[in-house]
């Protein structure tokens, strides 16, 4: 069976006028397709620069990434952090962008881009521009600009990292149920645990930087999950554990 | 509409200008030769019409063909500056100090190199157009974060593709800035052009004017430059918002 990620032994880092900056050490991982991943980890520990590998945007140093089999450049969708979408497009336009990627767009391409931004609530925003939206009804046309384009994985850099706590946790549960829909592979990136126990099947703990795995939790609780659910707290609870203990050498 | 009653005041202010300009030629007495009244300046316009056409059209197709070969190149140049990096910091600097090249004042060497035919005209408006446009493109090709191309660039998507998508429509609002200060002063560019040394156009007509002490016709002349400018400003700005209907 062929994993939809594959990392063997990952090393990567920059070079610096004061030498070799390490940032990831011997990472190794895989993940199933149709499972949801989350990576946490202190900030400034990678976290960005293994999602900027997976998607081929960056060439490792040492060590192997393969997606579906293959090297990674163009086999996955990747979001990333910050606003991205092209602000002279409209929230429709910025969504069949994905499929115009890949050359000519598909004539019921339109069709389906409405359909889908009918089915995620931003029908009455088709045709609004970047500029006219809230930081959240944004961060949910580039989701769904991701979710858009022909990949089954998707790398998603704390997508919803910049919002308040209620908006956040709207769009938790919003973007649960487009993937739930779709049944694509997603890497999310998030420094917020409790966001990862809610929407993952596994969790991934990151050291400081050089990362290095320091745990792995899968969480087999049904979805949708309550955060008042004394399991996701006990979850929460041990992955905060692992991230405090990673950081004592 | 706050547009129509902007422009109604600017009428406004002209006329007011015009009527007191009038009032002091008459009441000084000044002679037509050292200040034509408006009046006789519109005479002068309305009676050589058809000869002010004839130059405005010449002075015109200057500045279009300079607007043209200025524009090709800026752009070209840009885009070879963006993508090829020792070019990018080769040329960054010069186009930086290009811009207090006084242009006017190469105008000479243009007739000298290129005769008095259009063509010396044609480089000076290119020369004019070519460095804010080249500054202007390259500055919008560099003005957006990677974050913009990067979600593309992982797709696969080739670059030629993301030319076209991302950076061609984010570095257009530059490139309009660049070629509204240049349009107009390609018009300026060809008409001192035309000053040192031509057998046509405005500029070849206000100095043939002006040593006739054909006041009332040299200022004929420049009624139609601004005009002109006008038009390439409105033309200019007319491209702007068919490209970029909406920010």
């Amino acid at each position: 069976m062929i994993k939809a990620l594959e990392l063997r032994e990952l090393c990567a880092g920059f070079p610096t006028p004061k030498g070799f900056l390490p940032v990831l050490d011997r990472l190794s991982f895989s993940v199933e397709r149709g499972e949801w991943v989350s990576v946490v980890g202190p900030s400034g520990c990678g976290k960005t620069t293994l999602l900027r590998i997976c998607a081929g945007l960056l060439k490792p140093h040492s060590g192997s990434v393969q997606v579906f089999g293959k090297p990674p450049r163009g086999q996955a969708a990747y979001m990333p952090q910050g606003d991205s979408l092209l602000p002279w497009r409209t929230a429709l336009g910025n969504i069949l962008a994905a499929r115009e990627a890949d050359g000519r767009l598909e004539p019921e391409a339109k069709k389906e881009a409405l359909a889908l931004l009918a089915d995620f609530g931003l029908a009455e925003f088709a045709q609004s521009f970047p500029n006219e939206l809230s930081g959240g009804m944004r961060q949910r046309v580039a989701l769904l600009r991701t979710f858009f384009a022909r990949r089954d994985l998707l790398l998603l850099d704390e997508p919803l990292g910049a919002l308040d706590a209620l908006t956040r946790a709207e769009l938790q549960d919003w973007l649960l149920g487009v993937w739930q829909r779709f049944q694509k592979t997603v890497i999310f990136v998030t420094h917020d645990v409790e966001e990862a126990v809610i929407l993952s099947n596994r969790v991934l703990v990151l050291t400081p930087r050089p990362a290095r795995l320091a745990a792995l939790f899968p969480v087999d609780l049904p979805r949708p999950r309550e955060r008042s659910d004394p399991r996701v707290q006990g979850k929460r609870e041990a992955i905060l554990g692992a991230l405090a203990s990673s950081r004592v050498p | 509409m706050k547009g129509k009653t902007e422009i109604l005041w600017a009428l406004l202010v002209v006329a007011v200008l015009l009527g007191l300009w009038e009032l002091c030629v008459h009441l000084l007495q000044l002679p037509p030769y050292v200040l034509p009244p408006p009046s006789r300046i519109f005479l002068a316009f309305a009676r050589d019409f058809p000869l002010l056409l004839h130059h405005a059209l010449v002075t015109l197709a200057e500045v279009g063909l300079g607007l043209g070969i200025g524009v090709f190149l800026g752009v070209g140049v840009a885009v070879l500056a963006f993508y090829v990096r020792p070019v990018g910091r080769a040329l960054t600097p010069f186009l930086v100090g290009s811009q207090v090249i006084p242009v006017f004042a190469v105008a000479p060497l243009f007739v000298l190199w290129f005769g008095f035919g259009i063509w010396p005209k044609v480089a000076v408006a290119a020369m004019i157009v070519f460095f804010p446009v080249a500054v202007n493109f390259l500055d919008g090709l560099r003005s957006f974060g990677p974050e913009l191309v990067e979600f593309f660039q992982a797709l696969g998507t080739p670059e030629h593709r993301i030319f076209r998508m991302v950076r061609v429509p984010g570095a257009l609002p530059f490139f309009f800035s660049g070629l509204r200060l240049g349009a107009t002063l390609a018009l300026v560019g060809a008409t001192v052009g035309e000053w040192v040394g031509a057998s046509r156009g405005l500029g070849y007509f206000m100095i043939q004017a002006n040593a006739r002490l054909r006041l009332d016709r040299v200022f004929a002349a420049i009624l139609v430059l601004v005009l002109l400018g006008l038009g390439l400003f409105w033309v200019v700005g007319l491209g702007e918002r068919l490209l970029l209907r909406r920010r």
